[in-house]
């Protein structure tokens, strides 16, 4: 179908008409004039000052698919915050059937917006928000817009210096917008539109824009965070009973429990002890070898030796206490114990021998040991480093949620 | 974070089943090993 043009009252250029009979102004492309279309005259109501200034994102008649409808782009205006001086664009699509939308442009971002017929809202002024539709809008910012440049064709009356007081509510990634003064308000609602589907709505090769920092109703790729109130609590109880269960499934058994020696070292030395046999029943197993002292102001150091001779696999390790008190201006301490505790993991099952040597300070003084080994029970351990990965995760998790809404919320007149 | 949770519930059964303990006291050579295990067959 023909698009049907009209001659530019002030310099006659040809001035397409996309929305015929819907529209009542029309901007002339090549000067820039918006022509009056209820008036026979087509009257010169506006005068852009400079046309080229604000280049269309997208091209005055470019079609596109959204909502399953295909729009037509037939208007660009460009506004400004009068108290900021902040810019953004609005393209105004229309459908012969569904009417009329908005596609707005800030700091590279794009919302689809559709104006509402009734408004359902309750305003809650004093708390900064609004609920409507069963969502809570929380106040992002408040001022008045002038527009400063018109493309296009328009279904309202444009004036010169057209200002109208506005206020943005957010509940990302949907907007509510109330325009207008006592006398008439406009409400709309809208919806982040990522570049990715505008791209594709358009057919186009490539974005228009580039978006630039956080847009106040661009959703939070870390919004899952929010749930991490109740799911963190969680999953550490599920860990912590998964790890409880485990421990019922391995019961703790003495398989030794030594004579209490007491010997004197030679030139430091203790005499070498050897226990056992003792018998592992089943494994891998955790295992704990526990030595009990009565170390005094002193120190002993074993190198402990476990030998297998079911797979005659040896296992060294070092087993020391020590145990310092005393007192120190009018105030006793102590440091270290008479106990120490060494875990294995994974002992397999066989018969087992354990050998102690041990050193002292070498003074010929009396030592006393004893040891136990108890096998059994759960590596708590892992289950603490468990719990740090899986905190970590979820506190770097919140973190990023967290400086993602502090980017959103930089730009609004209102905290969050 | 439900997958790792599932992920770590996994590693601490595994790490039970096959006697693996991340702060579990490390096995190092004994300096008279030889010597005991020909001591022990005695």
């Amino acid at each position: 179908m023909a698009l049907k043009t009209i001659a530019c009252t002030k310099c006659g250029s040809p001035v397409p008409l996309r929305a015929l009979g819907v529209t009542v102004n029309v901007a002339c492309e090549a000067c820039g004039s918006v022509l009056d279309l209820s008036d026979p005259n087509r009257k010169v109501l506006l005068q852009n000052k400079f046309k080229d200034e604000y280049p269309p994102k997208l091209a005055m008649g470019s079609r596109c698919t959204l909502e399953g409808t295909s729009w037509e782009v037939i208007g660009q205006q460009v506004r400004q915050d009068l108290r900021w001086h902040f810019t953004w664009e609005e393209y105004l699509l229309f459908n012969p059937r569904y009417g009329f939308r908005w596609l707005v442009c800030s700091d590279g971002h794009w919302v689809w917006v559709k104006t509402q017929a009734q408004l359902t809202a309750t305003l809650n002024a004093n708390a900064g928000s609004v609920v409507y539709q069963s969502t809570t809008f929380r106040k992002y910012h408040a001022g008045t817009a002038k527009t400063v440049f018109v493309r296009g064709e328009f279904y309202w009356r444009l004036s010169a210096g057209d200002a109208v007081a506005y206020a943005d509510y957010i509940a990302p990634p949907h907007q509510f917008s109330i325009e207008g003064g006592p006398l008439e308000q406009t409400v709309s609602l809208g919806t982040y539109l990522p570049t990715g589907v505008l791209v594709e709505a358009f057919g186009l090769e490539r974005s228009p824009t580039r978006p630039a920092g956080v847009a106040p109703t661009q959703p939070n790729p870390f919004s899952p965070a929010r749930q991490l109130v109740w799911l963190y609590p969680l999953l550490l109880g599920i860990l912590l009973a998964v790890q409880l269960v485990l421990d019922g499934l391995s019961p703790r058994t003495e398989v030794l429990r030594s004579e209490a020696i007491t010997a004197r070292d030679s030139a430091g030395v203790l005499p070498e002890a050897t226990y056992g046999p003792f018998q592992v029943a089943k494994g891998p197993v955790k295992t704990q070898v526990q030595l009990f002292t009565q170390e005094d102001n002193s120190w002993v150091d074993f190198e402990a030796v476990l030998y297998n001779s079911t797979t005659q696999e040896v296992r060294s390790f070092y087993l020391g206490a020590e145990y310092y008190h005393g007192t120190d201006a009018g105030e006793s301490w102590s440091e270290g114990s008479t106990r120490a505790t060494v875990t294995l993991a994974g002992l397999p099952a066989g018969t087992y021998y354990l050998t102690l040597e041990g050193q002292v300070e070498a003074n010929g003084m009396p030592h006393a040991w004893q040891v136990r080994v108890v096998t059994g029970g759960v590596y708590w351990g892992n289950w603490w480093l468990a719990v740090v990965i899986l905190s970590l995760v979820c506190g770097v998790y919140y973190l990023l949620y967290q400086q993602f809404e502090v980017k959103r919320w930089a730009d609004s007149d209102y905290t969050v | 974070m439900g997958g790792l949770a599932v992920v770590l519930i996994g590693l601490l059964v595994a790490g039970q089943a096959l006697g693996v303990g991340v702060f579990a006291t490390r096995a190092r050579p004994a300096k008279s090993s030889v010597h005991r295990v020909h001591y022990y067959h005695k």
